[in-house]
């Protein structure tokens, strides 16, 4: 795009020819709405009392209270209980097919604000695969390989923008998964040690994908991360303070 | 009020890429008006304020669970070979459809700005008025809204930088 002028030409001649789908008739909807207002309200606070009652109730249950505060957010990611098992292998994706790979330098120069590099180790050096997806925004993922297998991740980082997409993390807390609440760069993070769900699907369950090793989950102003490694939790956290 | 729906659909269909969904957003914009009517500022203009409970709920509605699913579902289908500038240019509404792909690139609030000020054509103080920010956020939102387009153009739509250049 050679300069503003053009992309302002674009724009508006974009604009003016742009077909949108015919506009519906709300002027129907919005009439008996007016009628309707009171009485939804009626109805809706009446199911908000119902709804407050019955969450109150299974509070009282102890073990309920406990699997509720265990559901965590941070960032865009969630982190809840999931008592099933992992899922067969004919459900789960590998990280490696996901569409979208692109260079290390083509990432560069489209997502300069977006894209950090670990410093820590030092031996690290670039990543071997590197994928960007938008879906509400962009995210990118970087894989570092097994050298002595080239289909084997040792170490992934997601770096998701803001307005990415929300990413679940399934953890079977009967089961090995460890869950625990530490820092990056003094903010909270949270730490998942042990094998468990991070869930790219819908009822289909189509994109579950076993994390074998162990995940650092924090965020700062701009960007929730993922850390996928066989690290330990100290040596995480020092890969998670080199971003660059 | 009614007289504000092809607009408010327009924005909810951009937003969105659903006129289904967008025929919602235009329902429950129109609701929530009513709703908060009565606390209105009548020395206010009604159609930015429309236009920001509209985004809103927009906003709201595309990070909900079932569009994150469908988004990811997408994500691991193999992208469909670009189509030649040939078979482009047969396409009347080629540009329009491809630069709103570009755009739907962007960050949620990159798009607003962008569709408020190009597609739905309102003045930089009606735009502040729907995103309740200040004139000047607006300017600067939209300049940096439109170094990032350009580079989406640049990296990813050679056939509709290819186009522009050719004018």
């Amino acid at each position: 795009m050679a300069n503003d002028q053009q992309l302002d030409e674009l724009l508006r001649r974009a604009a003016r020819d742009f077909v949108y789908p015919a506009t519906p008739n709300t002027r129907a909807f919005l009439h008996s709405s007016r009628q309707q207002q009171r009485a939804v309200h009626s109805r809706r606070m009446a199911m908000a009392i119902c709804v407050v009652l019955a969450v109150s109730c299974l509070f009282i249950v102890p073990e309920v209270r406990a699997t509720v505060a265990r559901v965590l957010q941070l960032g865009t990611v969630s982190i809840l209980p999931d008592a099933t098992a992992p899922a067969s292998s004919d459900q789960t994706r590998s990280l490696l097919d996901m569409a979208g790979e692109l260079s290390l330098s083509e990432a560069q120069r489209r997502q300069p604000d977006l894209l950090r590099l670990p410093t820590y180790p030092a031996d690290l050096g670039p990543p071997d695969r590197v994928f960007l997806q938008y879906i509400h925004g962009p995210a990118l993922i970087l894989a570092w390989l097994d050298p002595e297998d080239p289909d084997a991740v040792t170490l992934s980082l997601h770096i998701l923008s803001s307005d990415a997409f929300v990413q679940k993390t399934l953890f079977d807390q009967e089961r090995t998964t460890i869950l625990l609440e530490t820092d990056v760069n003094s903010r909270l993070a949270y730490w998942l040690e042990g094998p468990h769900l991070l869930e790219n699907s819908d009822g289909e369950i189509r994109f579950r994908r076993i994390v074998e090793g162990n995940t650092l989950i924090w965020s700062d102003d701009e960007r929730t991360y993922r850390l996928e490694s066989t690290f330990s939790l100290d040596e995480a956290r020092h890969v998670a303070e080199s971003l660059k | 009020m009614a007289s504000q729906q092809q607009a408010l659909f327009r924005l909810a269909y951009l937003l969105l890429g659903d006129a289904a969904e967008a025929e919602d957003v235009v329902q429950e914009t129109f609701i929530r008006a009513l709703r908060a009517l009565g606390s209105f500022n009548t020395q206010r203009p009604l159609q930015p304020w429309l236009f920001g409970i509209a985004a809103n709920l927009a906003r709201n509605r595309q990070r909900s669970f079932k569009r994150y699913l469908t988004a990811i579902r997408r994500s691991f289908e193999p992208v469909p070979d670009t189509i030649t500038l040939s078979e482009a240019r047969a396409s009347a509404s080629w540009e329009s459809q491809t630069l709103w792909q570009a755009i739907r690139r962007l960050s949620r609030s990159d798009q607003e700005v962008i569709y408020m000020r190009y597609f739905l054509e309102l003045g930089e103080r009606e735009v502040a008025q729907a995103l309740d920010v200040a004139q000047g956020t607006v300017k600067s939102r939209l300049s940096r809204a439109l170094a990032r387009l350009r580079k989406v153009i640049d990296g990813d739509f050679p056939l509709l930088r290819a186009e522009r250049e050719a004018h």
